[in-house]
């Protein structure tokens, strides 16, 4: 049977996946795989950065959106938290991506917005923030960084559709991000970057070689194959020149991993906070960071069912209110770290006005795991804010384009992304 | 004696403040319990043991541990060879023959040898050379993909498809020697292969792996039944539901029998925990073994099994729909196309204020949207009866602030596609039995596209009916099929 990216609490890849599924894993760690250079110093003023944090359960519409639309909108229950920050961020509703559905499954659509749909036939390709680091990612250590509360899910995707695995350790990333390997290590790491680049190198040219022995729907599959060898490649290339430089410092200390798999929000704000020292070092300027669904109980008080159960609260009250209370708590973690940013002092402007950041979900209404009406948070960057675009529920506005006006925001010359065809309407830059 | 069974909730579980607790702290309140002292971990080898993966990986080579601080911190090994450049070269020709799944030229090992011999060249190091060059051949296409040729597939083809239908795993050495003598193009001998798998005791995989992609087994914890909605279901509950499932399906491989086991038997698999589950009476023991089933018990047939019932509920709600789709495209064969987008799923609501069958009336007035649901909904509401947790049920419940009160009583009745009315779960299992050739073609194509990992296209259709009219005497045996479709060109053609 076809293989698809499902949401999934303990995620299994068999073999029988691996050996005949259209995405490849290579035996290296994306991280490592993935480092880059600092940033340009010369550079003019501040780049633009990105971060999108993905939830894998949604956030219950009628508690989001708030009522009235443009500046004087009222603010609902959710956003209640966060109203200080008004205009900073923008709300937008009846948004979702034309096309995708698969309730769960479409986790996998949230940032290319191509359908992939329940049969998985269909196939996925670059997600948006790996085509903004496509272009633009080559000025750090971290062309990006691909984060999760738990597990490797992610909805990150290259070019060819692989899914990329998310790191979920903040320990981990602070380490990547800031601890100096040994002069031994170093030269150990340098190492297997040579020898894994020489493995690629007989890899591309064994396919070539199986290539010509093939028939042409297996040729497309190796083609793809040989795409993802040279973006590795490529990617090791340039780690290999950045293995020896020193890493940035940083006053935080390292961080403690949180063992509790359900403190859902611990979770967030720790990583959070990772995040916010990985763009204050601009050790990567594009970020995803999955918030994907957890089963269990998060404690929080008020709250004694699982927080998946109480996303299926098929309108029951006590559900309801539980369920409030844990996304009250993640929209409130979400300020904090916005907050964070635009405290964060750089070159005369705030870390947030250089910084879009992005909170969406692929499911709509995770009771019936609708993909349409999106929820959707935008804050930072050059856009104006302090507004709510609410566009027709029954007939969505095409979010990609929202996705183009962030590549235009980005100084990126694009006009499309998937089936966006255009920047959004009612979304201005600033003119400061 | 005493039982340890973690996760059953219907024993009586103490409560502590946490961390370690000491003897006798569970006295007061008459709860037995058991301190462990220690624990020995054991590694448990699923191929051979370390002997074994040794002499696979190293041949006869003399192998030294080299102490934790030499090798960085890392427990490693040093090999000792007097002609080190041609014992890397042997060895990883045969590792790669081994990985690819088929004899492999030297010239096409030689890149990966080179490879090895030039990190023996820089470090002098035997193991690091051999790593290099494993891990090399790891990441060949020739390892991650199968070498399938259109037309005809060769031998090696064949034994590679056979053993990752019936094993999930690389073909054993029988497989590989009778690609090797041209034998596997013989139905004879193909057929007495499906034998020797399917009875070995790797053969246990097949009902497990198929049965965990085709009836999405795999999801079984992807939801967890609300506690206080559904009190009563646990992990023990949940790993007895597969395995009745599984049991259900190797008997019916094992006996051959009919594909009409699929949808009705008076017999299931039950341990006593289960059969409390279900409120059936008189099972005992952990282990799950054939019980015979009655009337009143509500059992019958795959689609009334524990597992197949929670995969297609969502812990909190059932919906016909969701059931009813599943129902039709899993064991019917009948795809169903997705919803229009302009049209919104339907709000599952536990309140009770409106019954499902109230909100799915007015898709039948919608023409656009009756002529899927037609077909959708007959499966689905003779579901109905079953809860999202996989028990029977007489009603509906109205749940509100902490409460849950009895609701209305269940409508299980419908009418097929065709017009054909039924009452109940029972009804509904006769009138779909009356077309025991669709179900047939669908577990032959399911097991076609898993075993060529390609869905079934147009041109398929002839050799499927042959397949389905091949395997008409024997009832449409779930065996019979297994071998119909391995020996079917589909199966043995690219």
């Amino acid at each position: 049977m076809n293989k698809s990216i499902h949401f999934n609490f303990r995620r299994r890849i068999n073999r029988r996946t691996l050996l005949r599924g259209l995405g490849v894993s290579l035996g290296l760690p994306w991280l490592s795989a993935m480092e880059s250079a600092f940033a340009d110093p010369t550079a003019p003023g501040p780049p633009q950065r990105f971060v999108a944090l993905t939830l894998g359960l949604g956030l219950h519409a009628a508690n989001l959106n708030p009522s009235g639309t443009g500046t004087s909108y009222k603010p609902s229950r959710y956003l209640q938290a966060i109203d200080d920050l008004r205009d900073q961020f923008t709300v937008i509703s009846g948004a979702s991506h034309p096309g995708v559905t698969g309730g769960h499954r479409a986790e996998a659509s949230i940032l290319t917005a191509r359908p992939v749909g329940s049969a998985g036939g269909a196939k996925n390709t670059i997600s948006l923030d790996q085509h903004m680091a496509k272009y633009l990612g080559s000025q750090t250590r971290f062309p990006s960084l691909v984060l999760g509360s738990s597990g490797s899910n992610s909805p990150s995707y290259t070019e060819n559709g692989s899914m990329i695995p998310a790191e979920s350790s903040p320990a981990k990333l602070f380490t990547r991000l800031f601890i100096d390997d040994s002069p031994a290590q170093r030269a150990l790491q340098a190492k297997r970057v040579q020898e894994g680049r020489s493995i690629m190198d007989l890899v591309t040219e064994d396919t070539r070689r199986l290539t010509r022995e093939l028939g042409r729907g297996d040729r497309q599959r190796l083609d793809a194959y040989l795409t993802s060898v040279r973006d590795l490649e490529k990617r090791m290339a340039a780690s290999e020149a950045w293995a020896h430089r020193p890493k940035p410092k940083v006053a935080h200390p390292k961080p403690v991993d949180i063992g509790n798999a359900n403190d859902f929000i611990g979770r967030q704000k720790l990583m959070s906070d990772m995040i916010r020292l990985a763009l204050e070092t601009d050790s990567t300027r594009f970020i995803v960071y999955h918030l994907g669904g957890s089963g269990g109980v998060v404690p929080l008080p008020g709250v004694d069912e699982g927080y998946h159960s109480l996303s299926h609260h098929g309108l029951d009250e006590e559900k309801l209110e539980q369920l409030a209370v844990v996304e009250t708590a993640i929209i409130s973690a979400w300020g904090e770290f916005l907050r964070s940013l635009s405290e964060t002092n750089e070159h005369g402007t705030s870390l947030l006005g250089k910084t879009s950041v992005l909170l969406t979900s692929n499911l709509g209404n995770a009771s019936n795991h609708s993909n349409q009406n999106m929820p959707v948070l935008l804050a930072g960057g050059r856009f104006r804010h302090g507004q709510h675009l609410g566009f027709d529920q029954k007939n969505n506005y095409p979010l990609p384009n929202l996705f183009v006006s962030l590549l235009q925001q980005m100084g990126l010359p694009e006009d499309r992304f998937a089936s966006g065809t255009g920047t959004m309407s009612g979304l201005e830059f600033r003119t400061s | 004696m005493l039982e340890i069974r973690p996760g059953d909730d219907t024993l009586k579980m103490a409560r502590f403040q946490g961390g370690q607790v000491g003897t006798g702290e569970g006295g007061p309140q008459d709860v037995p319990g058991v301190a462990i002292e220690s624990i020995r971990m054991e590694r448990i080898h699923r191929g051979p043991d370390n002997r074994g993966v040794q002499h696979l990986l190293l041949g006869d080579l003399s192998v030294t541990s080299l102490p934790k601080k030499a090798a960085g911190g890392k427990a490693s090994v040093s090999v000792a060879s007097s002609q080190p450049k041609r014992d890397l070269a042997r060895l990883i020709h045969n590792f790669a023959s081994r990985a690819f799944r088929r004899p492999t030229d030297v010239a096409v090992a030689q890149p990966y040898i080179d490879l090895a011999h030039g990190v023996l060249a820089d470090s002098r190091d035997l193991a690091a050379a051999l790593r290099a060059g494993y891990r090399a051949v790891l990441c060949s296409p020739r390892f991650l993909y199968f070498q399938e040729q259109p037309g005809k597939l060769d031998d090696f083809a064949i034994a590679t498809r056979l053993s990752y239908l019936l094993w999930n795993r690389m073909p054993d050495d029988e497989l590989l020697r009778l690609a090797k003598a041209g034998k596997l193009a013989d139905p004879t001998i193909i057929h007495a292969q499906v034998e020797r798998l399917l009875s070995h005791p790797h053969g246990r995989q097949f009902v497990r792996d198929v049965a965990d992609q085709w009836l999405d087994l795999s999801l079984i914890d992807f939801t967890e039944p609300d506690r206080k909605l559904y009190p009563g279901f646990d992990v023990i509950v949940q790993q007895s539901m597969l395995e009745e499932t599984h049991g259900y399906l190797q008997r019916m491989l094992d006996e051959d029998l009919g594909v009409k086991y699929l949808i009705d038997s008076d017999f299931t698999f039950l341990n006593s925990r289960l059969a409390r589950y279900y409120r059936i009476n008189g099972i005992s023991g952990d282990a799950v073994r054939q019980v015979t089933l009655r009337p009143q018990d509500h059992r019958g047939g795959l689609m009334t099994q524990g597992a197949i019932l929670k995969v297609t509920a969502n812990g909190t709600t059932t919906s016909p729909v969701i059931r009813g789709v599943w129902f039709s495209e899993r064991l019917l064969g009948v795809e169903i196309p997705p919803p229009p987008a302009n049209v919104p799923a339907i709000e599952p609501d536990i309140r009770g204020a409106k019954s499902i069958r109230e909100m799915l009336a007015k898709h039948k007035a919608d023409t656009s949207c009756a002529v899927c649901h037609v077909k959708i909904d007959p499966p689905g509401f003779a579901l109905e009866n079953y809860d999202p947790s996989g028990r029977w049920r007489d009603t509906y419940f109205r749940a509100g602030r902490g409460s849950k009160r009895k609701g209305p009583p269940i409508d299980a009745s419908f009418v097929m596609a065709d017009g054909r009315p039924f009452q109940d779960i029972a009804g509904f299992r006769e009138l779909v039995l009356a077309d025991q050739a669709a179900l047939a073609r669908n577990v032959a194509e399911k097991l076609l596209t898993y075993g060529t990992g390609a869905s079934i296209r147009f041109a398929d259709r002839p050799t499927v009916d042959a397949i389905v009219a091949e395997t008409a005497q024997a009832d449409f045996g779930f065996r019979s099929l297994v071998h119909a479709v391995v020996a079917s060109p589909i199966f043995l053609s690219k």
